[in-house]
């Protein structure tokens, strides 16, 4: 065994995640690898959480802290709709995320989260939050290992910024689905630790949650 | 005997805490309960470095069950000290447990799940650690030990058949954990890891001999090339028919070696 130079309570494995909301849809992608210092551990590990309520919890970081998260939070959610006998909204369930955070501001949960949903209206809503508890809605949302690699692009095809033509550039379900899978296959050819396969849910008001997965290169 | 051992519980240490110098009081005469270990109160007895360590586990699933492998060595270092350790250990007819690292840590946690099947058998009715419980509960044990600074150096591997399934599961000394067809932990994950997967992903499901036989296959490199590593070892085969124990011993074939050279 190797001799370890002492003991870190943290570490980080990899995922990268991808959200879009749109008027009537949210759409949500997790490559698929997981990673533990550079040796692949699995090809089907998913970052995406379907919660109680159908929302999508998307996780990455500290695997430890991303489960217990998440296990904390699938009671909570049980909890709410014992005492106040209806499911949890996204928005109430972000905020709930975000105290849940915060209440460990001095030993964090060391994870890049956003939960996505769609609000009463049937309208796609994500929220993204920093690893104690701060928390904003946005557009689209990326985070993970990839995130450096994702981001700027999803800025210029969605927002086009630093483009020649900017503005807001809407787009269908189909779309998005197309541009993130073509997101990630680009991806993955820069990134070591993003590969073998990207899962892509759709969440809509009508069909509720579809998935999709779609390989990528498993090297 | 009901069992009354709790891991989640913090102990406390009757004889080493200066704050109990009365031997001969129980901790039930205790006014206040003390809110920490003498580890936890005190960061030099906590176990930072594995002293006696387990090397290499191996485990996948095959047609109809999960086969596991480890060899019954406990190092002290270099030192081959404890050579009859076997670190598979059964929970129940469906359920295996087997650990690698720190085997002090690997004891206290196999008698931990221990005094929880106990603690389920006296309920009598009939509700039994399948995997997957077995698998959820590490993960909260390992998180709750790293979470309070004073981890559980083992690597934990959760093998069985969950509704009628072949279950396989892995948790780490932080608490991180996943289920897999495949799991290697130690130098295993560097000498056989990725070799193995490609035969398991480029073969259909291997059947119950030619899982027996790849692991042999594997025991034997691992042996070859792990400093650590011991002839004398286990094999676990859970089916849904139950679990199945063998001891094995490689059989090295070192006749090639002397024919190569500039190998270092």
């Amino acid at each position: 065994m190797v001799k370890q130079h002492g003991w870190y309570p943290y570490e980080f494995q990899s995922g990268t995640t991808v959200a879009v909301a749109g008027d009537d849809y949210v759409v949500v992608a997790s490559d698929t690898r997981l990673t533990e210092n550079y040796s692949i551990q699995s090809r089907t590990h998913s970052n995406v959480y379907k919660m109680h309520n159908n929302s999508l919890l998307l996780s990455t970081g500290f695997l430890g802290d991303v489960l217990t998260l998440k296990k904390t939070l699938d009671g909570r959610i049980k909890t709410y709709e014992y005492t106040h006998n209806k499911p949890i909204s996204t928005p109430a369930l972000a905020q709930m995320i975000s105290i849940m955070m915060y209440g460990r501001r001095f030993f964090p949960y060391y994870t890049s989260t956003v939960i996505t949903g769609l609000n009463t209206d049937g309208k796609g809503c994500v929220y993204g939050f920093d690893p104690v508890g701060s928390m904003t809605e946005q557009l689209y949302a990326c985070s993970g290992s990839a995130m450096p690699l994702i981001l700027p692009i999803l800025d210029a095809n969605i927002l086009g910024k630093n483009t020649s033509k900017p503005g807001q550039v809407k787009r269908t379900k189909e779309e998005t689905v197309k541009m993130i899978k073509d997101i990630y296959m680009a991806a993955c050819e820069r990134s070591v630790e993003l590969g073998d396969a990207v899962v892509v849910h759709t969440l809509t008001k009508e069909k509720g949650i579809e998935t999709d997965v779609h390989p990528l290169r498993k090297d | 005997m009901i069992s009354t051992f709790n891991p989640f519980e913090t102990h406390y240490d009757s004889i080493n805490d200066k704050d109990d110098f009365n031997i001969g009081n129980s901790n039930k005469n205790h006014t206040v309960n003390p809110l920490e270990t003498e580890a936890e109160r005190n960061i030099r007895t906590r176990t930072v470095t594995p002293i006696v360590t387990g090397s290499s586990v191996a485990a996948f699933v095959f047609n109809g069950g999960v086969i596991l492998a480890a060899d019954v060595l406990g190092s002290y270092g270099s030192l081959a000290k404890y050579r009859n350790l076997p670190r598979i250990h059964q929970v129940n007819d469906r359920t295996i447990l087997a650990l690698g690292g720190d085997l002090s840590d690997a004891d206290y946690i196999k008698e931990a799940i221990d005094a929880k099947v106990e603690e389920d058998l006296v309920q009598e009715d009939g509700s039994e650690m399948t995997p997957l419980a077995l698998y959820s509960w590490c993960t909260r044990l390992m998180y709750h030990r790293r979470t309070k600074l004073n981890p559980f150096l083992t690597s934990v591997i959760v093998a069985g058949i969950e509704n009628n399934e072949p279950f396989l599961g892995r948790v780490n000394d932080k608490g991180s954990a996943y289920k897999e067809f495949l799991i290697m932990t130690g130098i295993a994950n560097h000498l056989a890891q990725g070799w193995i997967r490609t035969i398991l992903e480029n073969s259909n499901q291997l059947n119950k001999e030619q899982a027996e036989h790849l692991m042999d296959r594997i025991i034997k490199q691992l042996f070859y090339r792990d400093c650590r590593a011991f002839a004398r070892y286990r094999v676990c085969i859970v089916t849904k028919e139950g679990v199945e124990f063998k001891a094995k011993e490689v059989q090295p074939d070192w006749s090639l070696a002397p024919g190569l050279h500039n190998t270092e």
